[in-house]
């Protein structure tokens, strides 16, 4: 081989050398970016380009310093000569021009150019170098996954699940030491259509009604490990693995739980059950109480628009038209279906036909919208009534006729309302909770149709204008009663005028009805209203006297335009004419009530306490401990703090736990700990009434009462 | 007190070295005569306390050239600080205007005055403390003032009330920036009260809040503007627990304005008893507290133990003479009454106090009742008929209805005597308004019951001490020389000259937050703000009481004028008088020997 030759031959290797190094330099490069995009990553939380963006960054930063530079050709014969003896460390004599060679060193240049040849077709065993880069890189990588599966396993954020129910707690509860893992899975109902959450934070916001699965993991075997609902209900769970425990509980209502393992127990954390709303109504047209007056079609445009935040299971129109008159007054019910496909919204159009619905002038439609979510709930929307005018009876004289047909109508129905309570109430204990309040309602419901019917009393007649004609202006003379009049002047002319003055563009003052009629009229309606309002609130109990009132008030009305006759002569006392005027009170007896003085109830003492306590915490403004008598009132205010956070444990609990860390530091609280329990109090404590007190004597009033001691003195 | 002691002690030490000397020279013969040696004696003693302690004498001086020195506090303005700079008597009492402009600062304020006696100070900037103010003499000296402190320069409250009374939080505002600022009053870091203020004036505000806190408590005012806090305020408050008071009804015949009134003072907690007339001199009886009679004397009786007495005009005039002179006794003591009129009021003596208008009837209606100085807040009220009163100059109107005077008070001895005529206010019951009865009948019992004696009565000042700082508190009515004591430290009283139950003392509160001070066997808590707190406010304060305190405002104005000035007399003159008698002593003694 001619020298020039070995000359390449080292060229060739000096570029490999190069390209080995730059891969070593690169795979240290990852190894450091991986282990840095980890390090990173424990300490903030960034997306993850930005991690690998700062990474490589770290690795490209170690690459330049550990530098790029070429190895040079004498670098090159040097590595040469060390890793063949048979170059006999003489291969940087191919870089030295000839002429400039010593005899000796030519018989040695041609002696070792002949090995040279030999040498370039020795395989590449270069990758060599690479063995401890890549162990390094290895390393690196398993360091990052495992460091990385961990990081994963402490965010909570799982995509697939809803974000309506992506509560995140304020502030991460710890498990307990003992524990290593928690598995949390949460089972929506299925009409919800939402996926199964999985999460490893104790804390749980879930639907009513979704089934928990709660597994731990324990780094030692126990011997019991149970859930501690609310402070008070305990459930075991059930060991899967010698280190695994499990428990399935469904979310019946809102509150807190605890891990109870060992005689220990755990932290609290909060169990929220969200209730599932249910189907929102609001008809937009028509208007509650709607005339279809004489030439108009007899057609209501129905506008509503329903919401439900998982799906309408299905909705209906109920409608009930009532016709007759008196006595013969008809009802009759229908439903009428509205197309619900389970979407969560639903628009309704539609036009009622009254003759559809085989109604003829002078009847009425009361109706509803009625409808189910897909969890079952009812919701139902305000009766609307729509009135369709009777031509004939604008044409009809029998008002001015007679005058006063005043005789109310519907009075059985009242009775039949009285008769539906008792029923209710009789049956009620056989009845599910649910199915007697839906009664309950249903009779307030007939309950309002009365009322409004008789409602109509008060205001509809001066429409019809049977009245007959008369100046609307008219005054009575105030003369007529002067001395009434004088003695209560009023010093308000409009006042004046008001008690003066008939008012027949007043609906109310513009009926036929007398005075005493009217006011009976309206004390009806009130006791209706008062019946109709204990039914809607469910307390079919408590409407009944006012269902009786109303039927009484009623029938009265109707005896007034009859005449009563003793049945039968009555039979009074006989008197004792020597008691007669002679002022003997002697069998009168006084009556005495002798009243306690009502003690204290607990939950007094409860708000005292709590008073106390928010203004003792409202003086602290930084960090410290707190004395003896504070830890007295933090410990009394537990049990209302505990009861507040099984209510509303998104609200309470935190106060309740940074009561209890409180406790267990023996005072030691923060500022920031303050706070949180004094927002807690302040919202838990009932809104403050007005109480007497007396006028505090200030020091500059008692001056004078002093200088009048003085001067009084003989 | 060490210092005192040994002043006595030198002074003790000198007379017992004179009296031996004395003593001493009496003894020995000299060719020196006693009386010249007793002499040198006495004046060397006398030299002696002479150059160890300062003798002061005062003498008249006419002045005529006064140097002005101008003294720059915090506050003052920048442009006049950089023109007051050049000036060679030119000081500060702000150490951050001290570093900053490199002004002299006043130190020690008292040796400070000493070296510059006779001149005249001319103050700039928010002023000097009403402490060094005192050290400075009214004539010789003006204030200068400075631009006025933005933000709450004055706030006022009252700093102890019951619970169930509103915390009336009233103050004026001046504006920091030019924006819209809003006024919140937070309790337990919620905002409870709130109020938007003009940009660009000085405002009047009022918060209220009922407090929810029982105890020593702090509020807070802040003020914010865009989403600046600009200030945040502590607002220091006794919420004392209600008192429960003694009350008697007297009806004609059982209502159910009296049976709603008995359950809702019942609930309260009040001792309670109510007495309906349901014939001839027979009543029917309820009550909480011992069973009373029917016989006139316990009714005089009970009303010795009665805060407060409900009663109708047509009670009134059955009750007998002593029944009605005991009643008249006890409103003089200070029993209240309120008295329930009716369509036929006036009847009675105690109706005949009040002129009546005679009743307006007519149909149910509701009618607006609103209090005397809360035109804006009304409750809604259902009456059939309205009876109505007369304001006259004897009478304290108290409420309208619909613009007719329904209620009226006035002094009857020492008790109130209140007239009201409506008598349905258990419609508020009826009508589920329970807060709407009981801020009614609050306010009206509030204005009626006598005056809530407290055990100690007494003054603070300043409002808003702070730690360190001189506080005074005045106590009334004391019956003896007492003693206040707090955390570690003892005050005896100084009496009032002229009224001597009157007592003050004077102390500093050691620390920032409340301070118990106890005297005889009752505590007052004393709220002691931070330095930081309420600045503006204090500021304010100062500019008025420096801006009162100096009689002349230039000092050319006393030029001529004669004033008595003290003299320390110098000491050289000791020095010399103890030479020369330690001389003619040290000359008696060699001839001696």
């Amino acid at each position: 081989m001619e020298k020039q030759e070995a000359k390449h031959w080292l060229m060739r290797c000096r570029k490999k050398m190069r390209l080995y190094r730059l891969v070593v330099k690169a795979i240290y490069g990852i190894g450091i970016a991986l282990l840095g995009s980890l390090l990173l990553g424990w300490v903030y939380v960034m997306p993850c380009w930005v991690t690998l963006v700062c990474a490589l960054f770290i690795g490209a930063l170690y690459a330049c310093i550990s530098g790029f530079e070429k190895p040079s050709l004498l670098e090159t014969a040097f590595y040469l000569d060390a890793k063949f003896p048979e170059l006999e460390y003489s291969s940087s004599l191919f870089l030295k021009p000839t002429s400039s060679l010593a005899t000796l060193q030519r018989i040695q240049l041609e002696k070792v150019e002949e090995r040279v040849a030999e040498l370039s077709h020795r395989p590449d065993d270069h990758y060599h170098v690479l063995k401890k880069p890549l162990l390094f890189l290895i390393l690196c990588t398993l360091l990052y996954t495992v460091g990385h599966y961990f990081q994963k396993g402490s965010s909570l954020t799982s995509a697939e699940t809803d974000e309506r129910f992506e509560r995140k707690p304020k502030q991460e509860i710890p498990m307990p030491a003992v524990f290593t893992n928690a598995e949390l899975q949460i089972r929506f109902p299925a009409y919800t259509r939402l996926p199964v959450r999985e999460q490893h934070d104790l804390s749980i916001f879930a639907l009513k009604g979704a089934i928990i699965r709660l597994r731990l993991h324990t780094n030692t075997p126990m011997k019991e490990v149970a859930l501690l609902f609310n402070g008070q209900k305990k459930e075991s769970m059930k060991r899967v693995a010698p280190l695994v425990w499990e428990s399935v509980f469904p979310v019946k209502e809102s509150g807190f739980y605890q891990i109870q393992y060992d005689g220990n127990t755990s932290n609290m954390y909060p169990l929220e059950a969200i209730p599932d709303q249910p189907v929102s109504i609001t008809v937009l047209h028509p208007d509650p109480h709607q005339n279809i007056e004489p030439g108009y079609a007899p057609v209501v445009a129905l506008e509503a628009h329903l919401s439900d935040d998982f799906g309408i299971k299905n909705a209906a129109i109920m409608a009930t038209t009532s016709s007759g008159k008196g006595e013969s007054v008809q009802f009759k019910s229908r439903e009428i279906a509205l197309h619900a496909s389970g979407g969560e919204e639903l628009k309704v159009k539609q036009s009622l036909d009254m003759k559809a619905l085989e109604m003829k002038p002078g009847d009425e439609l009361f109706f509803y919208l009625r409808a189910h979510d897909l969890a079952g709930q009812e919701s139902r929307s305000d009766i609307y009534v729509v009135s369709w005018q009777d031509t004939t009876e604008l044409m009809s004289l029998s008002g001015v006729v007679s005058g006063s047909d005043v005789k109310p109508e519907y009075f059985r129905s009242q009775r039949q309302i009285i008769l539906d309570i008792e029923k209710l109430m009789a049956e009620s204990p056989k009845l599910s909770k649910e199915e007697g309040q839906r009664q309950s309602n249903n009779i307030g419901i007939d309950q309002k149709l009365l009322r409004l019917r008789y409602g109509q009393f008060l205001g509809e007649e001066a429409e019809e204008d049977n009245g007959g004609n008369h100046d609307h202006d008219h005054r009575h003379n105030p003369e007529e009663g002067e001395e009434e009049y004088r003695e209560s002047v009023p010093e308000d002319i409009a006042v004046l005028q008001d008690q003066l003055t008939h008012h027949h563009d007043r609906a109310e003052d513009a009926t036929f009805f007398t005075p005493d009629q009217k006011a009976q009229l309206k004390a009806t309606l009130t006791e209706m209203w008062n019946a109709e309002l204990k039914l809607r609130t469910y307390q079919p109990q408590q409407a009944l006297p006012y269902a009786y009132n109303a039927l009484k008030l009623l029938k009265d009305l109707q005896q007034q335009s009859r005449t009563y006759v003793a049945k039968a002569p009555s039979k009074p006392n006989p008197l004792k004419p020597e008691k007669r005027l002679s002022g003997d009170l002697a069998d009168i007896v006084e009556p005495r009530v002798q009243i306690e003085r009502p003690a204290k109830d607990q939950r007094a003492l409860m708000i005292t306490h709590l008073r106390k306590t928010l203004a003792y915490f409202s003086n602290l403004n930084e960090d410290g401990t707190l004395d003896k008598a504070a830890l007295l009132l933090l410990t009394g205010i537990q049990e209302e703090l505990i009861r507040a956070a099984t209510s509303a444990p998104g609200k309470y609990l935190r106060a309740l736990k940074v009561a209890r860390e409180m406790e267990e530091s023996a005072g030691v609280y923060t500022k920031s700990q303050v706070r949180v329990l004094s927002t807690a109090i302040q919202e838990l404590l009932p809104q403050q009434y007005d109480q007497p007190a007396a006028k505090r004597k200030t020091p500059d009033e008692s001056i004078y009462h002093h200088y009048l001691n003085l001067i009084s003195r003989p | 007190m060490m210092g005192t002691f040994a002043v006595i002690l030198f002074i003790v030490l000198t007379l017992v070295l004179m009296v031996y000397m004395l003593i001493k020279e009496k003894h020995i013969s000299s060719r020196v005569p006693w009386w010249l040696r007793g002499v040198a004696v006495c004046v060397a003693a006398a030299s002696l306390a002479g150059l160890a302690f300062p003798i002061h004498y005062q003498r008249a001086v006419t002045i005529d050239s006064v140097p002005k020195i101008h003294v720059l506090t915090r506050g003052v303005d920048e442009k006049l600080v950089d023109r007051l700079i050049s000036l060679p008597d030119c000081y500060t009492t702000d150490i951050v205007l001290a570093k900053k402009r490199g002004i002299p600062f006043i130190e020690d304020w008292s040796s400070w005055l000493a070296t510059h006696r006779n001149a005249h100070f001319s103050i700039y900037g928010f002023g000097v403390s009403p402490e060094q103010l005192r050290s400075l003499d009214r004539n010789r000296g003006d204030y200068q003032g400075a631009p006025p402190p933005r933000g709450l320069v004055f706030a006022d409250w009252d700093q102890e009330i019951n619970r169930g009374s509103y915390c009336f939080l009233r103050g004026i505002y001046r504006p920091v920036g030019d924006g819209e600022t809003k006024l919140y009053l937070m309790s337990a870091g919620q905002p409870v009260d709130s109020t938007t203020l003009q940009a660009g004036k000085e405002n009047r505000f009022e918060l209220n809040y009922l407090p929810k806190q029982e105890g020593k408590t702090v509020l807070h005012i802040a003020v914010v503007e865009g989403g600046d806090t600009l200030q945040y305020e502590k607002v220091a408050l006794m919420v004392q627990p209600p008192r429960a008071y003694a009350v008697s009804l007297l009806g004609a015949s059982p209502s159910a304005e009296y049976k709603f009134l008995y359950n809702w003072l019942l609930a309260n907690h009040y001792q309670v008893s109510y007495r309906a007339r349901i014939s001839k001199e027979k009543f029917l009886y309820v009550g909480t507290g011992p069973a009373t009679g029917n016989r006139s004397s316990n009714l005089i009786q009970e009303l010795k133990s009665t805060d407060l007495l409900f009663i109708d005009e047509a009670e009134w005039v059955q009750l007998t003479n002593a029944e009605q002179q005991g009643i008249e006794r006890a409103l003089a003591k200070g029993m209240g009454i309120i008295l329930m009129g009716d369509e036929g009021s006036p009847r009675s003596k105690l109706g005949r106090l009040f002129r009546w208008k005679g009743s307006k009837k007519g149909r149910q209606q509701m009618v607006s009742v609103r209090f005397r100085g809360e035109e804006s807040f009304a409750l809604d009220l259902l009456v059939s008929d309205l009876v109505s009163l007369v304001e006259d100059e004897q009478v304290r109107p108290l409420i309208y209805a619909d613009g007719n005077l329904a209620a009226a008070t006035r002094l009857q001895g020492a008790g109130h005597i209140t007239a009201l005529s409506l008598n349905n206010s258990y419609n508020w019951w009826l009508q589920g308004k329970g807060k709407d009865y009981a801020k009614f009948w609050s306010k009206l019992l509030s204005l009626t019951l006598p005056d809530k004696k407290e055990p100690l009565a007494y003054v603070q000042s300043p409002r808003l001490p702070i730690p360190y700082q001189w506080t005074k508190l005045v106590l009334k009515d004391l019956k003896q020389h007492t003693v206040m004591k707090g955390a570690s430290w003892r005050v005896s009283a100084l009496s009032d000259p002229w009224i001597p139950t009157n007592q003050s003392f004077s102390f500093w509160p050691e620390e920032s937050g409340w301070n118990k001070v106890l005297i005889e066997k009752d505590t007052i808590a004393i709220y002691a703000y931070d330095e930081t707190d309420w600045r503006p406010l204090r500021d304010e304060e100062r500019m008025t009481v420096n801006k009162n305190y100096f009689l002349t405002a230039e000092p050319d104005s006393v030029a001529g004028m004669r004033v008595i000035e003290g003299v320390e007399v110098p000491k050289w003159i000791f020095c010399l008088l103890f030479f020369v008698s330690a001389g003619v002593l040290w000359c008696a003694w060699r001839d001696y020997n």
